[in-house]
């Protein structure tokens, strides 16, 4: 494949900026460029691909800790009251006597816990990790750009991110542990939890909460304003708007629904800090009354004014964290059946309807909140409506597939694995979208089932194919193909193990927020032994990635190198780059000439067409095959 | 923004015309807000901040001369926002045991 | 090869915008919506609120700050089209007057909040409410078991009332000082932002308008000042500095246009 490319460049001469001699000169960038120190280059970066990296690797960080939280929880659910195994002792010392008493979870930490894995895996690891991690890396590859608009403004939002980051860890260590109010921080609870005696007014878990949120929402809004510039702005000639990768597309759209939605969020944290710092009354309702005791304050708030301004993004954040995933899918899939996607237009159409639709279904999350009927009928229908894209983007993907040679290297298996996880977390969506099976199924373990089918499952499903996708890109070397399938299996079995039988649990009626996973519950009794198994599932999960973890770090140093700038023989943009791609990306101007998934052309000599190669490589092959 | 067609100096006299509005439309909107209107008010107030934000928005940020890929993005933003107010309102209309 | 970042001064064709330019009018998209969250508060605490003042802050004060800020979009503008036209000094001049008008904003608004914090009112068990100034010391008003209070004058919502205001307090109509027993009163406090949602809306509202106030002037001051250094070797990437800044700072000025009615007017 490698002569095959060299052949090529020798036939098209000087007329296309074809990056197979990158390999031979993959140090080359750096000719004219100054040195920059160690702390410039790897640290306080500017370039998008270390800043991708930073962000992708302290957000698989967060995610690991996340899912720590969750592994002691589990413990909790299962065997309530019992001392943690293990790292019982460890929780002691860490969190204090009185939050785990000899190793056993108390309430408080246990709330500590769920607020922060919901919040860190939702806004500190997934949507940073696919958003910004691939964002910044792969987005500015494949328009064909040498970095993105803002270089400088990208490195100050990855540090304000990175600074909401340690603010949220650090609030498990001030006095009280960190926030118990839930990832969606509710008040009036969020307003009164974490004050009065043994708090301090600033440096409690809540106001920590919300202060890190600020720091994270502001990162956010400064990295779609950039990768949205640079999207419009720097695609590489020739690179009209449809001729655009689906990860662009999925980026663009997701970047607009973080800039658009985040604000009323940001908006809202602002009040809940008046509310938790000068006693204000945004969220205190008239005569609200706190153990026993009238809550000094004006009144005059609105409980679901919060509620609305938080869903107004809560909603929109869902398709936040799956639709780069679509994107990445797409890619993934069109490259590995060997022929285009089964209908480019429809794929895109239903990403930008997506993008509209989700901004206008949120309150479908608060239908038990007294809603009159004329405005759930109209979030009804628009949820229903939202269905209608989405299922067309699964059926693009799954219809790809038929007929094409398909091969199965990891990203391509995790590829494949995205699709019954977007079904069934999309399908089991539907009726909780409906009011009247939703009021049965609210607050359930039914819908903690349902949004982590989308979010962890899927989501992570995308994550780990975008990971082994590019990861010859950015390393230079291939991860470990046997221990990717290893970690494959692992994670797609014991997902399912820790999520379906919540579906069950929820039919049965078990409540998502009880401590002792519906111990005390008498109608919960046949169904606790599902506790445990998705408890030896959640388990097993964390064992499953210790491969990854070691592949991870042993591939980048020692793994096989790739032979070529297209290991996977793919057509977008960022496999005409050099490996790694040094400082500009490029080693030519990139001009683009074709639709980012014409494989299997017929007549053509390869199967696949690179965007970057001119029309004349279609007539320069068949005197190629001659030769 | 269509530099190269238009002399930056020719548009003064039309921020000068802007800013005599701007001033005169504020006087306005104080004294209607003396004015017995009731509910009515609120409504005069937006409407003539609603002018003078066009105003300020069209010449001062040239955005009736920028390029359409502006125009389509603020008209995003003008949409969700848009959508964020009325459909807020909607929802505190019909609310069930409504008492006010 | 080293490839630089195209369009950072020149507009690309097809999209006739240079970069930054689309970045700061995706900035203000989100900023729309940043204020929109606020005023969507606004609308629905107002809404579901048993009273809601009028005219209770000075009118005429913010009425003076109204003016402040549109001249600043009009300098602001100047300095920009000044620097298009290659005139540096006039542009250093209208900067400044730019910032000179920032400045006068926030001196006015800090006296306005100072008067709000000297400024009591009372909610009475019966669900009425007093406004007034305490004849006594706050201190001593936390201890006591009555509140003395000088009530406002009748009038105290009107423009002239205000306006004298403005140059030292009017002279006392007919009230007298109330001395009202603590277990009448249901609340009480001066108008900080916890005294009423109202007036929460309002320091929240105003205080992040205050904060852009306070970003628009640190950019527009080192354009001012050190930034200004670039004008030497690329007076039309200052232009466009210039604008974009410009553009932020006409936004902050937008945002202030509705502020003031929703909050001073009705």
């Amino acid at each position: 494949m490698r002569q095959d490319m060299n052949e090529q460049e020798h036939t098209m001469g000087r007329l296309q900026g074809s990056g197979s001699a990158a390999v031979a000169h993959g140090a080359g960038p750096h000719e004219h460029h100054i040195q920059l120190s160690w702390w410039r280059r790897y640290v306080f970066s500017t370039d998008h691909k270390v800043i991708g990296i930073q962000y992708m690797i302290t957000s698989l960080l967060v995610a690991l800790f996340g899912f720590g939280l969750m592994v002691v929880m589990r413990w909790q659910l299962s065997f309530p009251g019992k001392p943690v195994p293990v790292i019982g002792p460890l929780l002691t010392a860490v969190f204090g006597a009185n939050m785990a008493p000899g190793g056993v979870m108390t309430p408080n930490l246990y709330n500590s816990f769920g607020a922060i894995h919901g919040t860190m895996m939702i806004f500190m690891a997934i949507v940073p990790a696919l958003f910004a991690g691939f964002g910044n890396f792969v987005v500015p590859l494949q328009i064909g750009a040498p970095d993105m608009a803002f270089p400088r403004l990208n490195m100050a939002s990855f540090w304000s991110f990175f600074v909401g980051v340690v603010i949220m860890l650090g609030s498990f260590l001030v006095p009280g542990g960190a926030a118990k109010s839930g990832w969606t921080s509710y008040v009036p609870l969020a307003d009164v939890a974490d004050t009065g005696m043994g708090f301090d007014p600033i440096l409690n878990g809540q106001t920590l909460w919300l202060i890190g949120m600020a720091f994270n929402i502001t990162g956010s809004l400064l990295g779609s304003v950039n990768i949205i510039a640079t999207i419009i702005q720097l695609r590489a000639p020739g690179l009209q708007w449809m001729r655009l990768p689906v990860f662009v597309w999925s980026e663009l759209v997701t970047a607009f629904l973080l800039l658009l939605a985040f604000p009323p969020l940001e908006s809202a944290a602002i009040m809940q800090l008046m509310d938790r710092l000068f006693g204000t009354s945004f969220f205190s309702p008239d005569g609200l009354i706190i153990g026993g005791r009238h809550w000094p304050g004006s009144g005059g708030g609105s409980a679901l004014l919060w509620q609305h301004l938080f869903w107004f993004l809560g909603h929109p954040e869902v398709y936040v964290q799956i639709l780069p995933t679509m994107g990445i899918v797409g890619e993934v899939i069109s490259n590995n059946t060997r022929k285009p996607l089964w209908s480019y237009k429809v794929f895109v159409y239903s990403l930008l309807s997506i993008g509209f639709l989700s901004m206008i279904v949120w309150a479908h999350h608060m239908y038990m909140t007294g809603m009159g009927q004329s405005i759930t009928t109209f979030f009804q229908i628009f949820t229903t409506i939202i269905s209608i894209p989405s299922v067309l983007l699964g059926t693009v993907l799954l219809l790809s597939l038929w007929g094409g040679s398909i091969r199965l290297p990891v990203p391509m298996l995790f590829a494949l694995a995205w699709l019954p996880m977007f079904g069934i977390g999309g399908l089991t969506g539907l009726p909780l979208g409906w009011t009247a099976s939703d009021m049965v199924l609210h607050d359930t373990y039914y819908v903690i089932g349902h949004f982590h089918y989308m979010m962890a499952p899927a989501s992570i499903m995308g994550l780990f194919a975008g990971i082994y996708y590019w990861f010859p890109k950015a390393t230079g070397r291939m991860l470990n193909e046997f221990w990717g399938k290893v970690h494959f299996w692992m994670t797609i079995i014991f997902f399912n193990g820790v999520f379906f039988p919540m579906l069950v649990q929820g039919f049965v009626g078990v409540h998502r927020r009880w401590y002792d996973g519906g111990a005390g519950w008498q109608l919960a009794q046949n169904v606790l032994w599902l506790n445990q198994v998705m408890s030896v599932s959640a388990w097993i999960l964390a064992i499953g990635q210790i491969p990854f973890i070691i592949n991870f770090f042993w591939s980048t140093w020692h793994g096989k190198k790739v032979t070529s700038d297209n290991p996977w023989q793919a057509n977008t943009l960022e496999w005409a780059a050099p490996t790694p791609p040094g400082h500009g990306n490029f080693l030519h101007p990139i001009t683009v000439y074709r639709g980012p998934y014409e494989y299997s052309v017929p007549g053509a000599a390869r199967d696949y067409l690179p965007q970057w190669e001119g029309e004349e490589s279609k007539v320069a092959e068949p005197k190629l095959s001659s030769v | 923004m269509s530099e190269d067609i238009h002399d930056p100096r020719k548009q003064v006299p039309a921020y000068i015309k802007v800013f005599g509005l701007l001033l005169l439309l504020a006087v306005i909107n104080v004294a209607a807000s003396y004015l017995p209107l009731g509910g009515g008010n609120i409504g005069v107030g937006l409407l003539v901040a609603g002018v003078q934000a066009i105003l300020a928005l069209g010449i001062l940020m040239h955005f009736f001369s920028e390029n359409k890929t502006v125009h389509h993005l603020m008209a995003l933003a003008l949409a969700s926002v848009v959508a964020l107010l009325v459909i807020f309102v909607c929802c505190y209309a019909d609310q069930l045991n409504f008492v006010k | 090869m080293e490839m630089e970042i195209p369009y950072t001064v020149t507009a690309r064709p097809d999209t006739g915008a240079y970069n930054a330019k689309i970045g700061i009018w995706l900035f203000l998209a989100s900023e729309v919506m940043l204020f929109g969250g606020l005023f969507s508060a606004y609308i629905f605490l107002r809404l579901g609120a048993t009273h809601w003042p009028h005219h209770l802050l000075n009118v005429p004060m913010g009425l003076f700050n109204t003016f402040v800020l549109i001249t600043s979009s009009i300098t602001m503008v100047m300095a920009w089209t000044a620097l298009k036209m290659r005139q540096f000094q006039s542009y250093r001049r209208w900067l400044g007057a730019t910032l000179v008008c920032g400045v006068v904003f926030l001196g006015v608004k800090s006296m306005e909040y100072k008067d709000k914090f000297h400024h009591y009112g009372v909610i009475l068990n019966n669900g009425q409410e007093i406004t007034g100034h305490l004849e006594m010391s706050p201190a001593e008003a936390r201890k006591s078991q009555t509140l003395r209070i000088l009530p406002d004058a009748e009038d105290s919502g009107s423009f002239g009332h205000q306006l004298q205001s403005v140059f030292g307090r009017p002279a006392a109509g007919e009230e007298k000082v109330l001395e009202i027993p603590k277990s009448d009163i249901q609340w009480w406090s001066n108008f900080t932002p916890r005294y009423s949602t109202y007036l929460a809306t309002y320091f929240t509202m105003t205080g992040l308008h205050g904060l852009h106030i306070i970003g628009g002037l640190v950019v527009l001051g080192f354009f001012w000042g050190p930034g200004a250094k670039l004008y030497r070797t690329n007076p039309e990437h200052l232009a466009n500095r210039v604008e974009v800044a410009g553009l932020f700072w006409h936004f902050v000025d937008l945002v202030w246009i509705f502020l003031f009615p929703t909050l001073y007017l009705f």
